[in-house]
């Protein structure tokens, strides 16, 4: 399996651990690795297009976590991305996976540094489900030019 | 708790648009209710954060995603979070089983 595929089974192994009285430590790391899963699955995706097979690893050290997160946000804003003419199915597919990629990245870092906060098995469930949601809807638009486009935004900083 | 400063959103306003969002969610067979909080994200991003309470058949894992899903698409697209209020949105999920035994008032 890809290492992307591994991190979403270890996710939802963490969260389905001990279900009767689930540790902060499995919710909180199945939390983590269900971010981490879909980040992988978009560097994959996007440098899997970059010929020379020899140089693809070190592309996808390239990509910045809050510059992916920002481009994230922005797609649900009309404002930025009107995506005039374009499929309404295939623009709020984008957008879900688009969204489960920013709420996700906050969640990992409440999920890894912040020990105030109380996690559910309800709540971290919810964040894996919403990656295995990504996931599955990836494989359904990734092929269509806005997807294409969004891959490649993830590498460029917006501007203000 | 994060700091905003009250004069970029007109809370009143802001109040209004998450109450009418609300009544287009299925309250008592899927949402209990819903609370939310203005503040930052960890990027430092005016954001807000929606707290909802699922009742224990929404709760179901094999339609979670699904449920909560939609939840937060009547959410945003009700109150377009970026385009009138320059927010991000963020949602977190609970049954009302899990919050009766945990009791955090800013879930109640």
């Amino acid at each position: 399996m890809a290492y992307h595929d591994d991190l979403l089974q270890q996710a939802m192994e963490l969260a389905h651990k001990n279900p009767a009285s689930p540790t902060q430590a499995d919710l909180r790391r199945s939390v983590s690795a269900a971010y981490y899963a879909l980040f992988h699955l978009l560097v994959s995706e996007t440098i899997a297009h970059w010929s020379p097979a020899s140089s693809r690893d070190a592309l996808g050290r390239m990509f910045e976590h809050s510059v992916m997160k920002r481009v994230s946000g922005r797609i649900s804003d009309s404002r930025f991305f009107p995506f005039t003419g374009e499929d309404p199915k295939v623009v709020r597919n984008l957008k879900t996976v688009a969204q489960a990629f920013a709420q996700l990245q906050d969640k990992r870092h409440i999920a890894d540094y912040d020990n105030t906060t109380f996690w559910t098995a309800t709540e971290a469930l919810r964040e894996v489900t919403t990656a295995a949601k990504a996931f599955s809807i990836w494989q359904e638009i990734r092929d269509e030019k806005i997807a294409q486009d969004y891959l490649v935004s993830l590498l460029i900083k917006p501007r203000d | 708790m994060p700091y905003i400063p009250t004069g970029f959103i007109n809370q009143a306003e802001l109040a209004n648009a998450v109450d009418q969002a609300v009544l287009k969610l299925k309250l008592g067979t899927e949402v209990v209710r819903v609370r939310y909080s203005i503040g930052v994200d960890t990027s430092g991003e005016p954001s807000i954060f929606f707290r909802v309470v699922l009742s224990e058949a929404a709760s179901r894992e094999a339609t979670l995603a699904d449920v909560t899903g939609n939840i937060a698409a009547v959410l945003f697209d009700e109150i377009r979070p970026y385009e009138n209020w320059g927010l991000l949105p963020y949602f977190s999920f609970r049954s009302a089983s899990e919050q009766a035994m945990r009791s955090e008032p800013e879930w109640a």
